[in-house]
C-alpha cells in the first residue's frame, strides 16, 4: 500500500543543519502563535458575553476571592467553559492526527470513522438507562462506545483495496446509523426534538469545573501517549511494508494508537457531545504549516484544535445575543467546506 | 432489449406488481386500525363508509387516512426519484438524500417557514424545488474532476448535506419563533407526524405529474444506460433527456421533502431491491419502485408510531436505522456502478 495523499513526503533521512534549524524555528514560531491564539481565545471567551467584562474586572475576579457577580460569571460560568472548549478541541485534534496516520487516510477523523457517534450513543444510553452513574465514569463509557463505533471502519481500513473515500463513506453511514439510534434514545427519554438536536450538534454550554476535572486527565494521558509514539506514527505513514521492515510491530502499535485516539475522542465527546470536523481540520492545517513529522504536527494540531473550538464558542455565544448556537453547528459550517475541499483532493 | 438479470420476467413481473399493490392496499387498511386508539377492520370499514361514531370517524378519516396516503405518496416519490437518479448517473450510490438534493430542499423550506411565515404553504414545494436544483447543480459541479466518480459524488453530497443540516439547525436556533422550532427540526429527520389533508392536497399534483412523467420517460433511462454514444446513435438527444430526467427526479424528491422533511435512504435502497428482483429495465423498475417505496414507507411509519406505546418516533429514524447498514454494505462490496 502506498503512502497517502499528504502534501509532502517525510524526509526520513538527514536534513542539512540550516534546514533543520529553520524547520524547528518556524515550528516554534507557529506553536507560540497557536498557543497565544488559544490563550487569547480563552481570555476573550471569559470577557465577552451577555455581560461584557473588562480585562481589569476579569483579573480582579480571578485573583480576589470576594464573591461578586462578576466573579461568579467568570469563575463559575465562563472560565471552566472556555477551558473545556480548549481541551475538547485539543483532544479531538490529536485524535484526528493519530487516526489519519493510523489509517493512512487524510479523511479520517473521529466523526468520519463513527467513533464520535459511537461514543455519543454510549453516553446517551448510559444517561437514559443508568442516570445515577457517576459523572467521572462518562469518558470510560464513551471510550467503549467509540471502540464499538469505530470497529467497522478501523477493521475495513486494514484491507488494501479500500480507498480513503470509501472509508469515509462507510464511516459517515455508520455515524448516521448510530446518530439515529441516539436520537431515538433521546426521544424515548422524553427530550423534545429541539433538545435532541442541540445535544447532537455538540457544545460546551453550561460546562463547569466538574467537566474540566473529568476531561483533564485524559488530555494529559492522551497527549503524552501520542507524543511518545510520534516515531511510530511517522514510520506508519511510510506504508505497511516499510514499517514492518523497520521493525515496528505494526499490529500491536496500531492497536495502541487506535486505543489512544479513541480515548482522546471519547473523552471529548463525553463532555461536549459529538463535535465534528475539528479532528479533520486541525491536523491538515498543522500539516500544511509544518509538514507531516508528528513530533511537530501533534503539538501544533493540538493548539490549533483548542483555539478553533474556543473561538467558535466565542462566536457561538455572541453572534446573536442572548441566543446561543451550539458550537458544533458553527464548526460544521466552517468544516463542511473544508471537508469538501479535501474530498475533491482525495478522489 | 434490455437484459433482465433479475429473477422475474414478463408475466411474473405483472403478477408480482399486482401482488405488491394488493399488499399496499391491505397494509393501508391495517394501518388505519393501528395506533393509540386501535380499531378493528370492521370499524375501519365502517368509518370509511361514513357509518361509524364520531370518534372513530375522526381518528380514521381526519387523522390516519391522510397520513397513510401521504406515506404512500412520499414513499413512492422518493423511491422513483432514486431510481431515476441511479439510472441516469449510472451510480448505485445516487439518491436524492445522498446527493444532497433533499438537504438543499429542506434548507430552503425551513428558511421559508421561519423567515416568511405569511408565505402561502403552496409555495413550499416550489421553493424546495428551487433549493434542490441549486444544491444538485452545486454538488455535481463540486464533484466534477475529469468526470464524476460515484464515490466522489456521494462524498461531496454528504459533505454538502452536513453543511445544510448545520445551517438548518443554526437558523432554527436563531429564530425566535419558538413554536415553529420543533416543526422545523422535524425536517431534519423526516416525519409524517401530524400531517393532514391539506398536506395531501398540496402533494397530489406533484405526485400525479411527477410519477406520470417518470413512467413516460422511463425508457429513456434504459437508453442512457447503454452509454451516451449508443444513445445518441439511436437518435436520442442525450443532454436534453438527462436534464429532463434529473428535473423530474428533483421535483419528486423536493416536493416530498417540503411536506415531510428529509426521510433518508428510501431513494437509495428501494431501487436496488427492485433491480435485484426485475433487472434494469426501467419501464418496469420505476413503477415497481413506486409501489414498493410506498409500501415500505408506510410500514416504517406504522412501526415508528406504534412500537413505543406513548411515543411517536419519526419515520425517518427507522429508515436511517435500516438504510445505513445497507449503504455500508454497498460501499464495501464496491457495488457502486450500475451495469446493464
Amino acid at each position: 500500500m502506498t503512502a497517502p495523499a499528504t502534501r509532502s513526503s517525510i524526509n526520513a533521512g538527514r536534513q542539512p543543519l540550516p534546514v533543520a534549524v529553520l524547520r524547528l524555528g518556524s515550528f516554534a514560531l507557529l506553536f507560540v502563535a497557536g498557543a497565544l491564539l488559544l490563550v487569547l481565545g480563552v481570555l476573550l471567551d471569559t470577557r465577552i458575553g451577555i455581560v461584557d467584562l473588562s480585562l481589569a474586572e476579569v483579573w480582579r475576579a480571578l485573583t480576589e476571592s470576594e464573591l461578586t457577580q462578576t466573579r461568579a460569571i467568570v469563575w463559575e460560568l465562563r472560565l471552566p467553559r472556555a477551558l473545556v472548549a480548549a481541551m475538547v478541541g485539543l483532544n479531538l485534534a490529536v485524535a484526528g492526527a493519530v487516526m489519519q496516520a493510523l489509517t493512512r487516510n487524510p479523511l479520517a477523523s473521529p466523526s468520519l470513522t463513527g467513533v464520535s457517534a459511537g461514543a455519543g450513543l454510549a453516553v446517551v444510553a448510559s444517561l437514559v438507562f443508568v442516570p445515577a452513574r457517576p459523572l467521572e465514569l462518562t469518558p470510560f463509557i464513551a471510550f467503549a462506545g467509540g471502540l464499538a463505533g469505530g470497529a467497522v471502519v478501523f477493521s475495513l481500513a486494514t484491507r488494501s483495496v479500500v480507498t480513503p473515500i470509501r472509508l469515509a463513506l462507510a464511516g459517515i453511514a455508520t455515524a448516521s446509523f448510530l446518530l439515529a439510534m441516539t436520537t431515538g434514545l433521546l426521544l424515548l427519554n422524553g427530550d423534545t426534538v429541539g433538545t435532541v438536536y442541540f445535544w447532537l450538534a455538540g457544545g460546551v454550554a453550561g460546562r463547569g469545573w466538574q467537566h474540566v476535572s473529568i476531561v483533564l486527565p485524559w488530555v494529559l494521558v492522551g497527549l503524552t501517549a501520542a507524543m511518545l509514539m510520534t516515531r511510530q506514527l511517522n514510520i506508519l505513514l511510510l506504508g505497511e511494508d516499510v514499517a514492518k521492515s523497520l521493525g515496528i510491530a505494526t499490529g500491536r502499535t496500531r492497536a495502541v494508537l487506535m486505543l489512544v485516539s479513541i480515548m482522546l475522542a471519547g473523552s471529548a465527546v463525553a463532555v461536549a457531545g459529538p463535535i465534528g470536523f475539528v479532528g479533520l481540520i486541525s491536523p491538515h492545517v498543522a500539516r500544511f504549516l509544518v509538514g507531516p513529522d508528528h513530533r511537530l504536527l501533534i503539538p501544533l494540531a493540538a493548539v490549533f484544535g483548542g483555539a478553533l473550538v474556543v473561538w467558535a464558542d466565542i462566536a457561538a455565544r455572541n453572534v446573536q445575543r442572548p441566543l446561543e448556537i451550539p458550537v458544533g453547528i458553527l464548526i460544521a459550517m466552517l468544516g463542511g467546506p473544508f471537508f469538501l475541499f479535501l474530498a475533491r483532493r482525495s478522489a | 432489449m434490455i437484459a433482465r438479470r433479475g429473477g422475474l420476467t414478463g408475466p411474473s413481473v405483472l403478477t408480482f406488481a399486482a401482488l405488491a399493490l394488493a399488499a399496499v392496499v391491505a397494509t393501508a387498511m391495517l394501518s388505519l386500525g393501528l395506533g393509540q386508539a386501535p380499531l378493528s377492520i370492521a370499524e375501519v370499514l365502517a368509518a370509511l363508509f361514513g357509518d361509524a361514531d364520531a370518534v372513530s370517524s375522526t381518528v380514521v378519516l381526519d387523522l390516519r387516512l391522510p397520513r397513510i396516503i401521504l406515506a404512500l405518496m412520499v414513499g413512492a416519490q422518493l423511491a422513483v426519484s432514486g431510481a431515476i437518479l441511479q439510472g441516469v448517473t449510472r451510480n448505485a450510490l445516487a439518491s436524492p438524500d445522498i446527493i444532497g438534493i433533499t438537504a438543499g430542499a429542506g434548507f430552503v423550506a425551513v428558511v421559508l417557514v421561519l423567515m416568511v411565515p405569511e408565505a402561502p404553504r403552496a409555495l413550499l414545494p416550489f421553493a424546495a424545488f428551487g433549493g434542490a436544483t441549486v444544491t444538485g447543480g452545486l454538488v455535481y459541479g463540486l464533484a466534477w474532476k475529469d468526470g464524476v466518480s460515484p464515490e466522489r459524488l456521494a462524498l461531496v453530497g454528504v459533505a454538502v448535506t452536513a453543511i445544510f443540516q448545520a445551517a438548518v439547525t443554526g437558523v432554527v436556533t436563531l429564530s425566535v419563533e419558538n413554536n415553529n422550532v420543533n416543526l422545523a427540526l422535524q425536517w431534519l429527520t423526516g416525519s409524517l407526524y401530524g400531517r393532514e389533508w391539506d398536506s395531501v392536497a398540496l402533494l397530489v399534483p406533484w405526485f400525479v405529474l411527477g410519477l406520470g412523467l417518470a413512467a413516460l420517460v422511463a425508457h429513456k433511462v434504459n437508453l442512457l444506460l447503454l452509454g451516451d454514444a449508443v444513445a445518441a446513435g439511436l437518435g436520442m438527444r442525450v443532454e436534453v433527456a438527462r436534464v429532463a430526467l434529473v428535473a423530474v427526479a428533483i421535483a419528486l424528491a423536493a416536493s416530498a421533502v417540503a411536506i415531510t422533511g428529509t426521510i433518508a435512504f428510501i431513494g437509495l435502497v428501494i431501487p436496488h431491491l427492485v433491480r435485484l428482483l426485475v433487472g434494469a429495465d426501467h419501464r418496469v423498475v420505476i413503477p415497481l419502485s413506486a409501489i414498493i417505496g410506498a409500501f415500505l414507507l408506510l410500514v416504517a411509519d406504522d412501526v415508528a408510531r406504534t412500537v413505543i406505546p406513548t411515543l411517536e418516533l419519526p419515520a425517518g429514524l427507522l429508515t436511517a436505522l435500516l438504510g445505513a447498514p445497507y449503504f455500508i454494505y454497498l460501499i464495501m462490496r464496491s457495488k457502486t456502478r450500475i451495469a446493464v
